[in-house]
Parts: structure tokens; C-alpha cells; sequence
């Protein structure tokens, strides 16, 4: 009866000629353009199924994400679990509608501590290492590369020299550059820089895939449903076509594998800046 | 008038077809010219822009990627397998990261791509975790660098973009051949720098799609969207390329494009895959241009468009010009056609008055002779040819007063009247004589009006009339009213004339004067009895006879039927002495009279004596009237009938 009375919503709604134009906003995970191509497809797919226009909005801090989504200027976020986790606290306006899935099926995903093979590791002083993190916010950032480097190295990143590059790309791009020896980002992203040499020294436990949440003020329950029915009725050969990160599948988020001690004491007061 | 009309009317035509026909041609011909400069500019923009760029990247390629160190780690990477290269990549990337990053990319390259000597893809600045795909197959611009070894510059497709290629094979000193490297551009660099060039203008590129979402990675294709213009281009997304955004939001593009779709031609003219350009004007007026520049790939097949949008305010300004050139022309020839319909109308009254004047010239009895500024006959008519008797072959070009001209005294030009007044600008009228073809003289009553312009005689009209006949009628007529008709003598009225003219004469010189009565005896039986042919035979001779007898000055009149009166001059200043010889001269005339007159009366001989009766009388100063004079001849006349006839009496 459910699935009846959506799919009879999702046909209106289909009808419905000029729908009000949807703000996705992501999150600073690669560089700008790199983010651009990756949603194209999407966007592209949801704005043919709602008959809307799409606009993208690439912030530039984790932060201004979720402060976009608190002052309700985005209708969508694409977020990863420690964002989320965040946001989560300060509001309750947010509904998850897909979690992104991996490249091997799982919607989990680890947070990885790289670097670029032909550099080494410094055998005595390890403080003098500098790392590279992506965001403050960012999962695989500070609280899950602080976490990787004692459990590889045994030693405290705030001893360490560390800075914010911004987004995951760019921590492995400063590896490969030579501006860092270390770096703590998202396995899959750094997978895909293997070609270049940048090697994964060690992984962490498993955390909650990458998210799309609805705004529950600037989107209806119906709207909401209409675009989780969209996304998880894409068809393979389509979302195949999507950027890498989004061409795996999709699944109803699980909110209970948001463990949020796995992503340390969110009390914390994780530094804005690095440190050097 | 209506023929004049219809020849105006026609005229008017011709002239604005011809202005109208030739002016449009020209002005098709200078916006042609304008469209195709436009044309130009553009191609020469591009060509100046990718020119620009082949230069410097080619130095790039010298100066910063053939250094040993790039060469070495390419040597290294030549043969290794997948697992040796990944470090050789991030290594090439750390060393050439800084050229990349704080030259190329601000110098407006996008693509900066290593390549395999197999054509593979080794190193994407661009797109870094995406290499070791093959692209010897689809990117033949990577596939003839490496097997010809020789550089390739040109537009291509590709996996992620098409792009302007420069792709340089990689040999090292030694001759190795290390794989090629390519540097390519993003159209909005092209833009950028044809913005520079060709400023206020919209520019996008149109690519074919054969050589786009035909050719891209499956993931790629959405960075194309499809163009307006045609369903076998695409544009870049307006999500990723400022030139398309900037395009595809820029109200004036839309509207061109929107125009440039309800042009009939333009879609045949983009599928010849040539430079074209369409000029279109809007409702308002407004004009537009949209020019566009083939592109082709390096295989020399066409690969799409590089378009730029303007407003074309050159063409306004054309139409502007030939609008006012028009309204100037069609002014210019109303005034024409005005003056011609004027000249016509002219013409026509000219014509008119001309045939009126030659008529009257022809059908005139005067003569009229028209004669240069040196009195050369130029036109003689009909008329004048019959008075003078020439043809007018023979007159013209003649001298008209040496030819025709007579003077009464000589024949100098000075002393010619008409010669005269033609000198003082002055008509002259008068009788002149003038000399016929068979030379003759003849009277003729002529009027010479010289032709005067600009204050100088420029030639002369004489009209003349021959009047010879009517002077003779004249003095004919003067004759017959002074002279008796059958006898020719003096009659009765031109005697009393002379009479009053002797006695006032006598009067002056103091010498008598006598006149005498002669009647001629019976002559009223003769008349009864021979008829009055023999009658008037007789006073014929008898007053011949009268006149042989007196002298010269003394005047034999016929005073009516058969009586004569004679009047005698200069008797001398002795009252007696005149009177006898007027009785002298009194028996002279009766023996004159007296002779045998001889007749013939139907063929036969008719002989006859006559007598006559005289009287007279002297007269001396105003001693007597007229009246007097003539009633004491009358009366001593009478008293000779009374006694006996034959006789003379001088009272």
C-alpha cells in the first residue's frame, strides 16, 4: 500500500511541469572541477526526472556546508558520516535519502594514511614529518589521520607538523609534490592515485559511505521521497555513467552504523588550522 | 501631351531602374564585402591566436620538458611494467608540477598529457589518476607523433576534451625515441585571447559530434550539451566552460540564435563545414552578425565551428548611407525627370512654333533672306528665290548686297543703307532696288532688322516685297488722272493745274502768257455721219497735229468732245506783241488742221478736211482770274463760230 501511494505521489509529481529549482551542495572532497564533473551526470538525471533545474554549489569548507544547510540555502547535501554526525547535533531538519556505495559494494568506506612511494620515512625523529589533512570537518581528516598515524607511526600528530589542503585530492596531490610525506584521506580516492605511486600505509576501521540529505524545511516529506525513489530507481547503465564516487550504487542509508565513537570524541575541539 | 507624358513617365523609369538596379547591386556588393570582412577578421583572429600559442608552447616544450631529468624518468618508464611506472609518474608529475602549475595553466592550457611511444596515455596533469588507456587509436594526432615522429599541431578530439593539440614526439639526444607529450587548449583560452582581437563580441565553440560525445569517455559526455543550432553539434557545458555560460545567459547570443535559426540559408551553410557569416537584421532594424570559423582536426576533417556573435552597427550604418544615398538619387532624379518632362514640353512648343514660322516663311509672297554677321546669305525662302529668280543653292554663302544690292550712286558698302543701319543695330525700312538673277531691277519695299546678342550682331533678316508692278500701276493711274485717254494730251484738270502754275509763274517773270481755245469745226456732223470711230481718228490727229505746231513749252490739252486748249509761255512783255504772236501761232495751228486727213473706213480710204475755230486771250501778272482767262478764249472762240468758223480771235 505504501509503495502504491508513492508511486501514485511520484507519477503527480512527475507531471508536474515546472518544479521548484533544487540547491545540491557538496562538500569539499576534490578540487572544484573535478567535483563539477562528477555531479554533472547527476544532476543532469535529476533534473530530467523532476523537470527542474539543478544548481551546484561546491563549498569551500565542510563549514560552509553545514551552515548552508542550517540557514536552509541548500535543499540537498552531500555530506560524509563525521559532517553529518555534526550537523546531525545542531538540527534536525535533515533527512538522509542515499548513501553512495563503493566500488566493492559496500557502502562503508575507510579513511587511509598515505604517501608517495619513493619518499621515505624519517627512521628516528618522526616529528619532523609534515602531514597532509583534507578538512577539519572531513572525516578522513584530522580525528581519523590523528588516529592512523599513532596506530602506524606511535606517535601524536599534534607533535607532528600538520595543515589543512583542503580536500582529498589535494592531499594526495601535495604527497606527490613533495609538499608532504604523509597524508590521511579516503581509500578510494587514494586508490585511484596508486597509478602515481601514492601508497597506503594503513587503513582504518570502517566508517559510514558518503550521504545525499534532504533538507526536511526547504523540501516536502513528498518531494523528499520522490528523489530517494529517483536515485534508487536509477538504472546501472545510468549511474555507471556518474562521477567515480557516485557510480557504484546506491542504498537507503543505515543510521544505525553511525557509531559516532568510532569517529573519536566529537567534543573535541578539532583544530581549524594546521600547524606550521 | 500625353505622348510626352508617357516618354517622361518612361523615362523616369528607366533612370530609377538604373539608379535603383546599380545602386542596389553596389550596396549588395559592399555588404558582401563587409560580411566576408568579418569573416576574415575572424579567421585571422583565430589564426593569429593559435599562432601565438603554437610559438610558445613550442618553447615551453624546448626550453622546460626536454631536460634531461624529464627524459630520464620517460626512459625509465619506457619499457617498465605497470608497477614501475606508477612511481615514475608521480616523479614526473612532482618535477614538472611547478611548470604546470605557475606557467601553463595561467598561460591557458588545460591539457598537459604524456604519452607512451605506444600511444598510450602515461601522465594526465588534468586528469592525474586517469592514464594507460590507449589513445593511438582515437587520437591520431598522438599515434603520428610517435610513428612519424614529427609534431603535430591541429584541433582533435580525445577521451575527456576535444582541444588545440601541439603534440611533440620525444627523441632524445640520442635519437631515442621517449614517447610524446601534448599541450592543449581549452577553447575559453582561444576565447580569451579573441576577445583581445575582437573585442565586444560573444564567442562559442560548436563542435561536431562526431568528434565529442562520439568520442569521450562514457563518463565525459555530459560535459557537452546539445546546440541550439543543430542536432550534429554540441557546445561545452555552460557548467564548465565560461564561454558557454557566458554564451548561452548573453541575451544577445540567444537572440541570434534565435534569428540565425529562422535564416533559410544558414543550415545549409553549416553542414558545407566552411566559413560563413550571416548578417541578420530584426524587427527593430537592429543587425546582427554571427560569423563562423571551420575548424578541422589534423586528419583535415572538419571538426566544428568557432562562432562569434556582434551586433553589426557597420551594417546600420551601410543602410543608413545607401538609404540616404537613395533618397538623394530619387530627389536627383525627380528633378531630372522634372527638367526632361520641361525640356519636352519645350521641345514641343519649339517644334510648334518652329513649323509655324517655317510655314509662314514658306507661304509668305515676301521674300526673307537671313544673312550672317558679314552679310552672307545663310536662308533665302521659296519666295524670295521666285523674286529674284536664283535658286538657293545659287544665293547662299553669297555676299547678299553685292549679289542682289543696287544703288542708285555707287556700290560701297559704307554707303548701303541697309549695310547702314545693320551696323547701327537699327531696323531699316524703305524701298530699295534690287537685281535679279537675269538682272533686272525691281522695286521692292523691304524691312532689315539686324539679330542682336550679347550687344553684337550676330546676323539679319531682310523681308522684302516686290512692288515694281504696283509703281507702274501707280504712275498709270497718275497718268490717266492728268492725261486725256484717247489723245494722250494734258485734260482739262491738268491744264487748270499748269495754268495756275504759268499765271503765278507770269507773275514772277513778267512776260504774257496766251491760251488758246480750238474747237474743231463741224466735227458733230462727222461723227453723226461717219460714226465715232472716225471721230475719235480725227481728234486723235488733230491733236497731234496740235502738238508738232507748238513748242515744247507750251502745253496742248483736251478739254472735252472737240475743243482743245493750248497754253502759250513766254509772248514777251509787250501786250501786242503777244497777242500777235498768238494769233500767229493761232494760223499756224489752222493751217496744221487744215491738211488732208486720211481715213480708212472698213479698208477703204477715207479723205477729210477739217477747219477749226480759235479763240485766246493773253494774260500778264493777276490781271485776270483763271476763270477770266478761260471765259475770254471761250468767248473769242464763239465769235469766230458766230462768224463764219475758220478764223482766229485773240481778245
Amino acid at each position: 500500500m505504501r509503495i502504491l501511494l508513492l508511486n501514485l505521489v511520484f507519477i503527480l509529481l512527475s507531471l508536474h511541469v515546472e518544479a521548484k529549482p533544487l540547491v545540491l551542495s557538496v562538500i569539499p572532497l576534490q578540487e572544484n572541477t573535478t567535483i563539477t564533473q562528477e555531479f554533472l551526470p547527476l544532476m543532469s538525471y535529476l533534473e530530467e526526472k523532476l523537470h527542474t533545474t539543478v544548481t551546484l554549489n561546491v563549498a569551500k569548507t565542510y563549514q560552509d556546508v553545514i551552515e548552508a544547510f542550517k540557514n536552509n540555502q541548500t535543499d540537498l547535501v552531500y555530506l560524509g558520516p563525521l559532517p553529518f554526525a555534526i550537523l546531525q547535533k545542531s538540527t534536525t531538519s535533515l533527512s538522509p535519502i542515499v548513501t553512495f556505495k563503493q566500488k566493492n559494494g559496500q557502502t562503508q568506506y575507510r579513511c587511509v594514511l598515505v604517501k608517495f612511494t619513493k619518499d621515505s620515512l624519517p627512521k628516528h625523529d618522526k616529528t619532523t614529518i609534515k602531514v597532509a589533512l583534507t578538512q577539519p570537518l572531513s572525516t578522513c581528516g584530522y580525528m581519523q589521520t590523528k588516529l592512523l598515524i599513532h596506530e602506524f607511526l606511535h606517535e601524536d600528530l599534534n607533535r607532528m607538523y600538520y595543515q589543512y589542503t583542503g580536500n582529498h585530492d589535494n592531499v594526495a596531490l601535495s604527497i606527490l609534490r613533495g609538499d608532504f610525506l604523509l597524508g590521511g584521506m579516503k581509500e578510494s580516492i587514494a586508490q585511484k592515485y596508486a597509478s602515481l605511486g601514492v601508497e597506503i600505509l594503513s587503513y582504518s576501521a570502517p566508517v559510514p559511505g558518503l550521504m545525499l540529505i534532504a533538507n526536511t524545511i526547504t523540501l516536502s516529506q513528498e518531494e523528499i521521497d520522490m528523489i530517494q525513489k529517483i536515485l534508487l530507481d536509477a538504472p546501472k547503465d545510468i549511474y555507471q555513467t556518474w562521477g567515480e564516487s557516485l557510480s557504484y550504487g546506491m542504498s537507503i542509508p543505515n543510521l544505525n552504523q553511525f557509531n559516532l565513537e568510532n569517529f573519536g570524541d566529537l567534543n573535541y575541539t578539532i583544530p581549524k588550522n594546521g600547524n606550521f | 501631351m500625353r505622348r510626352i507624358l508617357l516618354l517622361t513617365t518612361l523615362f523616369a523609369l528607366s533612370c530609377y531602374g538604373l539608379f535603383f538596379g546599380y545602386t542596389y547591386s553596389v550596396m549588395q556588393k559592399e555588404k558582401e564585402m563587409l560580411i566576408e570582412n568579418q569573416n576574415k577578421n575572424l579567421s585571422i583572429a583565430y589564426n593569429a591566436v593559435t599562432q601565438m600559442y603554437r610559438i610558445s608552447i613550442e618553447n615551453y616544450f624546448q626550453s622546460s620538458i626536454m631536460k634531461p631529468s624529464v627524459l630520464n624518468i620517460l626512459r625509465q618508464a619506457k619499457f617498465a611494467d605497470e608497477k614501475t611506472k606508477a612511481p615514475l609518474r608521480g616523479s614526473l608529475y612532482r618535477l614538472l608540477y611547478p611548470l604546470y602549475h605557475d606557467t601553463l595553466l595561467p598561460f591557458g592550457i588545460r591539457q598537459f598529457h604524456f604519452h607512451t611511444v605506444l600511444g598510450e596515455s602515461f601522465l594526465r596533469f588534468h586528469a592525474l589518476t586517469e592514464n594507460g588507456d590507449p589513445l593511438a587509436d582515437i587520437r591520431p594526432s598522438i599515434k603520428q607523433a610517435n610513428i612519424n615522429k614529427k609534431t603535430i599541431i591541429g584541433f582533435e578530439g580525445g577521451r575527456i576534451y576535444p582541444g588545440f593539440r601541439y603534440v611533440f614526439p620525444i627523441i632524445d639526444k640520442n635519437n631515442e625515441h621517449l614517447g610524446s607529450v601534448e599541450l592543449s587548449l581549452p577553447y575559453d583560452s582561444i576565447e580569451r585571447e579573441l576577445l583581445k582581437l575582437l573585442p565586444c563580441q560573444n564567442n562559442i565553440l560548436l563542435f561536431k559530434k562526431s568528434i565529442t560525445t562520439d568520442l569521450v569517455f562514457k563518463e565525459h559526455k555530459k560535459y557537452f550539451s546539445p546546440s541550439v543550432l543543430s542536432d550534429d553539434f554540441v557546445i561545452e557545458n555552460s557548467k564548465l566552460s565560461k564561454s558557454s555560460a557566458q554564451a548561452l545567459t548573453s541575451p544577445l547570443v540567444q537572440k541570434i540564435n534565435t534569428l540565425l535559426l529562422e535564416e533559410p540559408s544558414f543550415k545549409i551553410a553549416l553542414d558545407t563545414g566552411k566559413n560563413f557569416s550571416v548578417l541578420m537584421v530584426d524587427s527593430m532594424g537592429e543587425s546582427y552578425i554571427a560569423s563562423f570559423h571551420a575548424i578541422v582536426d589534423i586528419s583535415n576533417q572538419f571538426a566544428g565551428y568557432a562562432i562569434t556573435y556582434g551586433i553589426f552597427p557597420e551594417y546600420s550604418e551601410l543602410q543608413k548611407k545607401y538609404f540616404i544615398l537613395f533618397a538623394f538619387g530619387s530627389v536627383v532624379i525627380s528633378l531630372l525627370v522634372g527638367a526632361v518632362y520641361l525640356l519636352l514640353i519645350q521641345r514641343k512648343r519649339i517644334f510648334f512654333e518652329k513649323m509655324q514660322f517655317e510655314t509662314i516663311i514658306k507661304k509668305t509672297a515676301s521674300g526673307i533672306i537671313l544673312t550672317d554677321s558679314k552679310g552672307m546669305i545663310t536662308f533665302i525662302n521659296h519666295s524670295g528665290c521666285n523674286i529674284l529668280g536664283y535658286k538657293p543653292h545659287e544665293l547662299l554663302g553669297t555676299v547678299a548686297h553685292a549679289r542682289i544690292h543696287v544703288h542708285d550712286t555707287l556700290h560701297k558698302d559704307e554707303e548701303c543703307h541697309i549695310m547702314e543701319s545693320i551696323k547701327l543695330q537699327r531696323t531699316y525700312i524703305a524701298e530699295e532696288t534690287f537685281r535679279t538673277k537675269e538682272g533686272h531691277h525691281i522695286i521692292v519695299n523691304l524691312t532689315s532688322t539686324p539679330f542682336i546678342l550679347d550687344s553684337k550682331h550676330t546676323g539679319t533678316v531682310i523681308m522684302f516685297r516686290n512692288i515694281t508692278q504696283e509703281k507702274q500701276d501707280q504712275e498709270l493711274i497718275q497718268h490717266l488722272a492728268y492725261y486725256d485717254n484717247l489723245t494722250d494730251l494734258p485734260n482739262r484738270k491738268l491744264l487748270l493745274d499748269r495754268l495756275a502754275y504759268t499765271m503765278s509763274m507770269s507773275n514772277r517773270i513778267l512776260e504774257y502768257c496766251g491760251l488758246l481755245f480750238v474747237d474743231i469745226d463741224n466735227f458733230k456732223s462727222l461723227n453723226d455721219t461717219k460714226g465715232h470711230d472716225i471721230g475719235d481718228m480725227l481728234l486723235i490727229s488733230v491733236a497731234k497735229r496740235l502738238k508738232e505746231t507748238v513748242r515744247i513749252s507750251d502745253t496742248v490739252s483736251r478739254f472735252g468732245g472737240d475743243e482743245f486748249v493750248i497754253l502759250v509761255t513766254k509772248l514777251g512783255t509787250d501786250e501786242q506783241q503777244a497777242k500777235a504772236e498768238l494769233k500767229n501761232l493761232g494760223h499756224k495751228l489752222l493751217h496744221a488742221l487744215s491738211r488732208e486727213y486720211s481715213f480708212k473706213i472698213n479698208n477703204q480710204p477715207f479723205i477729210y478736211h477739217c477747219t477749226a475755230s480759235i479763240g485766246g486771250t493773253t494774260f500778264l501778272d493777276n490781271n485776270k482770274t483763271i476763270n477770266q482767262v478761260l471765259k475770254d478764249s471761250d468767248m473769242a472762240m464763239y465769235h469766230v463760230k458766230k462768224n463764219g468758223k475758220n478764223e482766229i480771235c485773240i481778245l
